[in-house]
């Protein structure tokens, strides 16, 4: 993300002047992490994209609101509004009582026969914190790196790595009871 | 974690974006995107300056409706509405809000009881004489400096009932009551927050008066 920095900087001022061809660049860079975020936490594609659709929407919304102080701050500000968006999702689908185990071949792209061991590690996922749950799934399913997460969450590494490695033994102890 | 358990995590790969999802779900964000017209400054779009010009006419309009508006009636919230702003410009101006109050008050039961009761002109004839007097006087109680507390207000209020038997009033008349005096009471508390005692006197002498008509009225 740090190589980046120059071009994000000039991105987002434009971004705040109402530039939409900035936006449009802004969202190329960013679309891919946030969807990869979004994805396992919503039934499928088409759920997810719509989401994508949203939170890029209120980052148009809540441009000016927005100040360019480093990277990290983008991708702090971007994943904040996907979590809200989230939130306001799954209380939705709570109220319309729709929620529905879409198939896994949805989201992922992974061989047929190792779709069972995932299953089995997004139930366990269920039963961890938000916190811990966000931590795994910004590793795993958007496949940021430590140093990348760091930023997003507005924390140091070492700060993600010790969260990281507890959410992972938290992990284990639930599969392992699941699997009892 | 086990080795087994962490070697399926990192093995997790989620099918990316395509690049058709991604113009896909661009052309639908584009297209929602709210419109920011820049318009040229020699061009005013002129459906806009009407409606702007229309809405502020009627806003005008029943900002000077309501000056005449009386308690019960459509804009008389409006018009409190409006002296609330003049009131927190200008303390001394409570004064008159008050009388303008009690004129209000004046001409609705004056309307009403024209069909409904005895004229309002009847009863302070025949009430004169057995007209209960106030005790003791709310300005002589503030001007002593009390804090203004619920005594003082108990006391603005209070009578000596001990004339002839309160004549009922219509639901409508006691309603209008109601209204006058929270809206007076609501002006006095304004002006005991100044420090204009100018002003507390004079409204208190409103109050005065407003609570001899509704005695009047009742018959007491």
């Amino acid at each position: 993300m740090s190589q980046d920095t120059e071009r994000f900087r000039s991105l987002v001022e434009r971004l705040k002047n109402g530039d939409e061809a900035a936006f449009k660049e802004l969202y190329e860079s960013l679309s891919g992490r946030v969807f990869s975020y979004i994805i396992p936490r919503v039934g499928g594609r088409d759920e997810a994209l719509d989401l994508l659709q949203d939170v890029f929407l209120d980052l148009w919304s809540a441009r000016l609101r927005f100040s360019y102080v480093n990277d990290a701050s983008v991708w702090g500000f971007i994943f904040l509004i996907a979590r809200r968006k989230l939130a306001e999702h799954y209380g939705k689908r709570r109220r319309d009582s729709e929620i529905s185990e879409l198939p896994q071949e949805d989201r992922y792209d992974m061989d047929i026969n190792a779709l069972g061991d995932v299953h089995a590690i997004e139930l366990g996922m269920k039963d961890l914190s938000e916190k811990d749950r966000d931590v795994l799934t910004l590793r795993y399913w958007s496949g940021l790196s430590f140093a990348e997460i760091a930023e997003a969450n507005g924390k140091t590494e070492t700060a993600v790595r010790v969260h990281h490695h507890r959410a992972l033994a938290k992990l284990e102890a639930i599969l392992k009871n699941h699997g009892n | 974690m086990e080795t087994n358990d962490m070697k399926k995590l990192e093995n997790i790969r989620i099918r990316p974006l395509s690049n058709e999802e991604r113009s896909r779900a661009w052309n639908s964000i584009a297209s929602r995107l709210p419109s920011t017209p820049v318009l040229s400054p020699f061009v005013f779009p002129i459906h806009k300056v009407v409606s702007f010009a229309a809405v502020f006419i009627f806003l005008i309009g029943t900002v000077s409706a309501s000056d005449s508006a009386r308690p019960g009636q459509l804009l008389f919230p409006v018009d409190i509405a409006v002296e609330r702003i003049e009131s927190s410009l200008d303390s001394s101006s409570q004064a008159d809000h008050a009388q303008e109050r009690l004129a209000e008050f004046d001409q609705t039961v004056t309307v009403k009881t024209d069909d409904q009761e005895v004229p309002t002109a009847a009863r302070m004839e025949k009430a004169a004489a057995p007209m209960a007097p106030i005790n003791p006087r709310p300005s002589d109680v503030f001007l002593e400096g009390e804090p203004a507390s619920e005594a003082t207000d108990m006391m603005m209020f209070s009578v000596v009932r001990d004339g002839p038997a309160p004549t009922p009033l219509s639901a409508e008349t006691e309603q209008t009551i109601t209204t006058t005096r929270a809206a007076l009471e609501e002006i006095l508390n304004k002006a005991l927050m100044s420090d204009d005692t100018e002003t507390v006197v004079e409204i208190m002498a409103t109050i005065d008066e407003f609570e001899a008509k509704v005695r009047v009225m009742r018959g007491q």
